[in-house]
């Protein structure tokens, strides 16, 4: 599929710029390459928004955004976003068990 | 960690087919070279250390993956789930389900003898950026407690 897109002046010389920077590269293959690592960077934006701002879980975000769950909490922790911030009391609640289902050992 | 699992746990890890498809997708862009964690998984699957089972999927605000392992565990009373985020385990403990957060497990890996403190430290560690300060202080509170290992 083919799209077109209009740039203003200013914006084609910071395109034109930057390409003159990839060596090698076709004008279109460059082009493709920059739309893409943009798509990238917007998604890694969108995965944080999505998880602090709208409470969805990782599942949920990477079903909406086409990517996989790992790489949803790669993104999260790489930008130190807290996916374990339950509360501390159900955690040291959880501690306490005696032990848990199927388990070899006892705590 | 979740290499420790299979040890720990004296049944098959229960996942469902909706998990591994989270898995194998993994890997697929930008690189495409499995991860570690996911040839593992394959390995895991394959000798039977894996069991692949599926649900009634409940009607949850979570992903297919998540939803998928949330239903296996509601349906099956005995089992716990393995959870890596917030979201998933609050819902757990609102249906009433074992959840096990990935420090929670940590701390039980050092306490059975299985991984030494400085490992279960080293683990903590890892899991430091993703966790809240007050559960990573806990945990390393409840290494020492625990006593075991060095």
């Amino acid at each position: 599929m083919t799209k077109s897109i209009r740039l203003d002046l200013e914006e084609l010389a910071r395109v034109q710029a930057t390409i003159e920077l990839m060596p090698g590269a076709s004008e279109a293959g460059a082009l493709k390459h920059l739309l893409l690592l943009g798509v990238a960077a917007q998604n890694r934006d969108q995965i944080v928004l999505l998880y602090t701002r709208d409470r969805m879980s990782t599942g949920e975000i990477a079903e909406r955004l086409g990517v996989s769950r790992l790489d949803v909490l790669h993104v999260l922790e790489e930008r130190r976003v807290k996916v374990l911030d339950t509360p501390v009391e159900a955690f040291q609640a959880d501690l306490e068990r005696t032990t848990l289902p199927g388990s070899v050992a006892r705590p | 960690m979740d290499a420790y699992l299979p040890l720990f746990f004296e049944r098959p890890l229960l996942a469902p087919t909706a998990v591994l498809a989270e898995i194998e997708r993994v890997g697929q862009a930008p690189s495409p070279r499995p991860r570690e964690e996911q040839q593992r998984f394959r390995l895991w699957v394959e000798d039977g250390r894996v069991q692949i089972l599926d649900p009634t999927v409940p009607h949850i605000r979570l992903g297919a993956g998540e939803a998928a392992a949330l239903g296996l565990a509601r349906q099956r009373p005995s089992v716990a789930l393995l959870v890596n985020e917030a979201a998933a385990y609050l819902e757990a403990r609102r249906m009433g389900v074992i959840a096990i957060t990935v420090p929670e497990m940590v701390v039980r890996l050092v306490r059975s003898g299985m991984v030494a403190r400085a490992r279960g430290e080293a683990m903590l560690d890892v899991l430091e950026d993703v966790t809240s300060p007050a559960i990573i202080a806990r945990a390393r509170q409840s290494l020492v407690e625990g006593g075991e290992g060095t």
